[in-house]
């Protein structure tokens, strides 16, 4: 099994090294430009915020499953001799792993250049798991119930309400750490509950379209 | 031997089946008008869908989806490969995923079929592709191989060269080709048996004096009769 999922891994990572390069480009960009201009600290942990912690467990999918899928290459994926609950596990860990490895970088960039301090990183370290495993669960859901274009509808609005709520509720984040928590909590419980849902639906059963019966 | 027993599968207002077959020949074409139900009935047997009812064995032992996922191969028209990597890079994946999978085969049905390994998928041409399908089946030594489309968009050349391809490969081994195509005459000259679907039904079970008795003619005539009856 393990075999197999190196194997999508690694084949994924070579489809799809022009995304993954980006992704880390824009996580260095961020702190860098942050310390360059000078710009409001907390801005830019509000930046670090939502674009490791949203953006990218949002556009990974769509990536990595979302683009498969209207490019037919789903196909292939499920034609593999792995059960529907293997294949959504194998790209939850892709998204996972994607995410926590820009979030890694970025952090540790704005970190080394004395934009975080030990309280932020605190704070990014404890709510990092809260949101990357439920966003990318609901995001792979999504994607594999719906066609890519469709399923960005969706995506797009949990994307911008979470970056919103993430920007407003910073400074409260940093205040009332234990009121932050518990809106995340929710909202991680809220994203896993969605997403077990979707992708029990579509994994289940995965049909031929009306066009190709 | 193939067998299908009471193979049910609805997908919204479609039902396909229930279908009870029993195939021995190597070259069976599937033919039936758009929507009959022939790709569903691939899905099915290639377990990339799951059948509502029903079951499918081969030699005497039931396939499970999961069975039949690894031994059973679809190969359909439609680009499903990775365009920015190699053939090469293709069948890196497929040796870690098909439990049965044999890299020997793989490498010598590439240069037997004049596929460059290191070119991508991206640039290769639609024929080339559609040969390309042939050595994932031949190499992950699946029991079955499902053709749907497979000439579809070749030039003739490349459609000549497949026929001639899946003839010899169905006479020189132990794999069942299952051709699904609206090219009626080259399924007639390339296939022993012939099945018929319509309304995910199917209407007709025969070899080629069952098709000449029963429309007095060509597999073409007996289409234009019963499949639009």
């Amino acid at each position: 099994m393990l075999e197999k999922f190196t194997a999508i891994l690694i084949l994924d990572i070579r489809v799809h090294w022009k995304m993954l390069l980006g992704m880390i480009t824009f996580a260095c960009a961020i702190p860098t430009y942050a310390y360059i201009t000078g710009d409001h600290r907390g801005k830019i942990v509000a930046m670090l915020f939502g674009f490791t912690f949203l953006a990218v467990p949002v556009i990974s999918p769509w990536w990595l499953v979302g683009n498969d899928r209207s490019k037919g290459t789903i196909w292939l994926l499920v034609s593999l001799p792995l059960s529907r609950l293997q294949l959504a596990l194998v790209k939850c860990t892709e998204v996972v792993a994607l995410s926590s490895v820009v979030f890694t970088i970025s952090v540790a960039i704005a970190s080394a250049l004395g934009l975080l301090g030990s309280s932020d990183l605190t704070q990014f370290i404890i709510a990092a798991p809260l949101f990357y495993l439920p966003i990318a669960l609901l995001a792979t859901g999504l994607f594999l119930v719906f066609p890519a274009r469709i399923a960005m509808f969706p995506l797009y609005v949990i994307f911008f309400g979470l970056l919103k709520l993430s920007n407003e509720y910073l400074p409260v984040l940093q205040k009332y750490g234990n009121v932050a928590l518990y809106l995340l909590i929710l909202c991680a419980l809220c994203a896993l509950a969605g997403a077990a849902f979707l992708t029990c639906v579509r994994l289940w059963s995965i049909r031929p379209s009306p066009a190709e019966v | 031997m193939l067998r299908i027993e009471a193979l049910t599968q609805d997908y919204r207002d479609f039902r396909l089946g229930p279908i009870t077959l029993t195939l021995t020949e190597q070259l069976i074409g599937l033919v039936g008008a758009n929507g009959a139900g022939k790709t569903t009935l691939f899905s099915a047997l290639a377990g990339i869908s799951q059948t509502d009812k029903g079951s499918v064995s081969f030699n005497g032992a039931n396939l499970s989806r999961l069975d039949r996922l690894s031994r059973v191969s679809f190969a359909h028209g439609r680009d499903v490969w990775y365009h920015g990597i190699t053939f090469e890079d293709h069948l890196d994946l497929f040796k870690h995923c098909y439990p049965a999978w044999d890299n020997d085969v793989a490498r010598r049905a590439l240069e037997r079929f004049s596929i460059p390994r290191h070119k991508r998928t991206g640039a290769a041409s639609a024929g080339m592709l559609a040969k390309f399908a042939l050595v994932v089946a031949l190499a992950r030594r699946a029991d079955v191989v499902l053709l749907d489309e497979p000439w579809n968009a070749l030039d003739p050349g490349s459609r000549v060269e497949l026929t001639n391809i899946v003839r010899t490969l169905a006479s020189e081994g132990d794999v069942m080709f299952i051709v699904s195509s609206h090219d009626l005459q080259e399924v007639e000259s390339l296939c022993k048996r012939f099945l018929l679907l319509r309304d995910g039904m199917l209407v007709f079970d025969g070899n080629e004096a069952d098709v000449k008795l029963k429309s007095g003619g060509s597999l073409t005539e007996l289409y234009l009769t019963v499949a639009n009856a």
